[in-house]
């Protein structure tokens, strides 16, 4: 066979050398070819919601109706209750301020995590903020627009979330931007204001304002954190003592829930301590941490066997387990999700257990990790 | 005229044909998804903040459009096979040499042909590099990913390029000494 002497070079340079191909069309007849499309695109977008509203409106009629043959479709419909629905995003074509979902309605969704599929292709940051109390540090994710910077992200990210709402405080992110550096997007740079009230507080706040960036960065892929007050190098904590760089290891942690109050919703937390095996981790999620942690893995729930293949892990319930389909078991599926993550898993295949699914998690097909924990119901600010 | 189509078509008309002309390969349906492009890009104007490039944003935009298109022609292929009962090989649409790559050197075109083969992520990321020798940094922001996937993949792609030219040339070698020996 005849050798060819192609180097990258080479190759780089015959790539460089292929033509521009030009559009033939005028300007001209590009717009008004572009205004017949844009006429037939409003058209759709006018014409499908309307007609699904008409559907909805002789579907409500139909239903109204005592009696109406339309058993046929029940158990299409309750499967389609069980699965997550979350919208991160909604279509962007209204121009008004609007709730992705009502405030009030956080209690008609189970799923406490975002995965792949409900993100949509848009874009969520994950901000780690202390509740109230000052008690945990809770990640929540919060959905933002692609384009931004992820600085803006989170800036942006940080005054959707409601604290009243939600029960965690901002107070010690405020004052604090956070961004991954330039040339390495595992290091980040964190700048905090010589005003911030970390540097007149006690040990508390110092710790969990440390654990709220380092959650933040955990999630958003950073691997090593640079402080700075203002621009100069590091920050001078009056317990912890100068703090220059801070380098995030594996944390491999397990999940447990924590509700703040009964007028919170529940979240999926990492626990303080780190764990050895994912089994380790699972065997812990049977145990409440305190009294605001408690156990993801309710007490009827066995575990029997966890198997690890590759990035994938099978986990098999024992027979007997109760596996009911409430918002505690999906929470356990969501908690054992997010620890497997943690644990460097890409999926969770559930089996056993007497039971073909939890909600919308089936039985015996592997499931994607989520992307992110605690999905929050934001505002998106006016387009 | 929109005066915001006007400034966009003025300053990136061209690109964004270009760039979906060696997505697409086909002239006609460049022309049609670069119309998505600017429903899009004038939907969404308003919001574009300047964080990153406009020229950037504009070709992340039409690569999302490319990437619809693709998927919406292998449902569309997927379609046709299930009902003919054809197979893959079976339905494959050999585009001609565009005039401009048809005017060029061997080699050039030998490259051409190549680039199709590359998978679609190794076709956006030679395409903006190297035909619209964009930055590394600038490549990453346009497909929304990490300066490291876009050197990964570009090493990546020109290794098979190279392989798939090699091939491409011993074939057509052979074809032509069977010819002369005719």
């Amino acid at each position: 066979m005849k050798k060819f002497p192609w180097n990258d070079e080479c190759i780089q340079h015959a790539l460089q050398q292929l033509p521009m191909i030009k559009d033939h069309r005028s300007k001209e007849e590009v717009y008004r070819q572009l205004v017949k499309a844009r006429k037939i695109a409003r058209l759709k977008a006018w014409f499908l919601p309307s007609l699904a509203s008409v559907i909805a409106t002789m579907l409500v009629v139909a239903l109204s109706v005592p009696n109406f043959p339309m058993k046929r479709g029940q158990e299409e419909k309750a499967e389609k209750a069980d699965k997550p629905i979350i919208t991160l995003q909604a279509e962007e074509h209204s121009g008004e301020s609007r709730p992705l979902l009502s405030v009030n309605e956080y209690d008609d969704i189970p799923s406490r995590i975002v995965t792949e599929e409900a993100l949509n292709g848009q874009n969520i940051v994950v901000v780690g903020l202390p509740d109230a109390q000052s008690q945990v540090v809770i990640p929540l994710s919060v959905p933002v627009r692609k384009y931004e910077s992820v600085k803006q992200q989170l800036e942006t990210a940080k005054t959707k979330i409601d604290e009243q709402i939600w029960g965690v405080s901002k107070r010690l992110l405020n004052g604090v931007t956070m961004e991954p550096s330039r040339d390495n997007k595992q290091v980040w740079t964190v700048r905090v204001s010589k005003q911030h009230p970390v540097f007149s507080e006690g040990l508390t706040s110092e710790t969990m304002f440390l654990s709220s960036i380092e959650e933040t960065v955990r999630w958003m892929g950073g691997k090593k954190i640079r402080f700075f007050t203002e621009n100069k190098e590091g920050v001078e904590l009056s317990r912890s003592g100068y703090v220059r760089t801070l380098k995030l290891s594996d944390k491999k942690r397990a999940y447990y829930l924590y509700q703040q109050s009964p007028s919170h919703p529940v979240f999926l937390v990492p626990s303080p301590q780190r764990f050895q095996t994912f089994f380790e981790a699972l065997t812990q999620m049977k145990k409440d941490v305190d009294a605001s942690m408690r156990s993801a893995i309710p007490k009827g729930v066995h575990i029997e066997k966890v198997d690890v293949q590759q990035d994938n892990v099978a986990i098999r319930f024992a027979l007997d387990s109760q596996l009911d389909v409430s918002p505690l078991t999906c929470w356990m599926v969501e908690a054992i999700l997010l620890t497997a993550k943690e644990f460097g898993f890409r999926s969770v295949t559930l089996m056993g257990g007497n039971v073909k699914r939890i909600g919308p998690y089936i039985f015996g097909k592997k499931i994607a990790v989520p992307v992110g924990p605690n999905p929050i119901v934001a505002t998106l600010p006016a387009r | 005229m929109d005066s915001v189509f006007e400034e966009l078509y003025e300053k990136y008309h061209d690109d964004i044909f270009n760039f979906l002309f060696y997505m697409v390969r086909n002239r006609e349906q460049a022309e049609d998804l670069v119309q998505e492009v600017y429903i899009k890009v004038l939907r969404s104007y308003k919001r574009f903040n300047g964080k990153s490039s406009e020229k950037t944003w504009l070709l992340s935009i039409a690569r999302h459009v490319a990437i619809d298109f693709f998927r919406k022609q292998k449902s569309w292929r997927r379609k046709i096979l299930e009902k003919f009962d054809w197979n893959d090989a079976q339905l494959c649409d050999i585009q001609p040499l565009p005039e401009e790559i048809a005017i060029q050197k061997e080699e050039i075109q030998l490259m051409y042909r190549c680039l199709e083969r590359c998978t679609v992520d190794q076709q956006l990321v030679i395409i903006l590099r190297f035909i619209h020798c964009l930055s590394i940094t600038e490549t990453a922001e346009t497909l929304g990913w990490t300066e490291s996937k876009v050197k990964t993949t570009q090493h990546r792609a020109l290794k098979v390029l190279k392989r798939y030219m090699e091939e491409e040339a011993a074939k057509g070698g052979k074809q032509r000494e069977k010819i002369s020996m005719e």
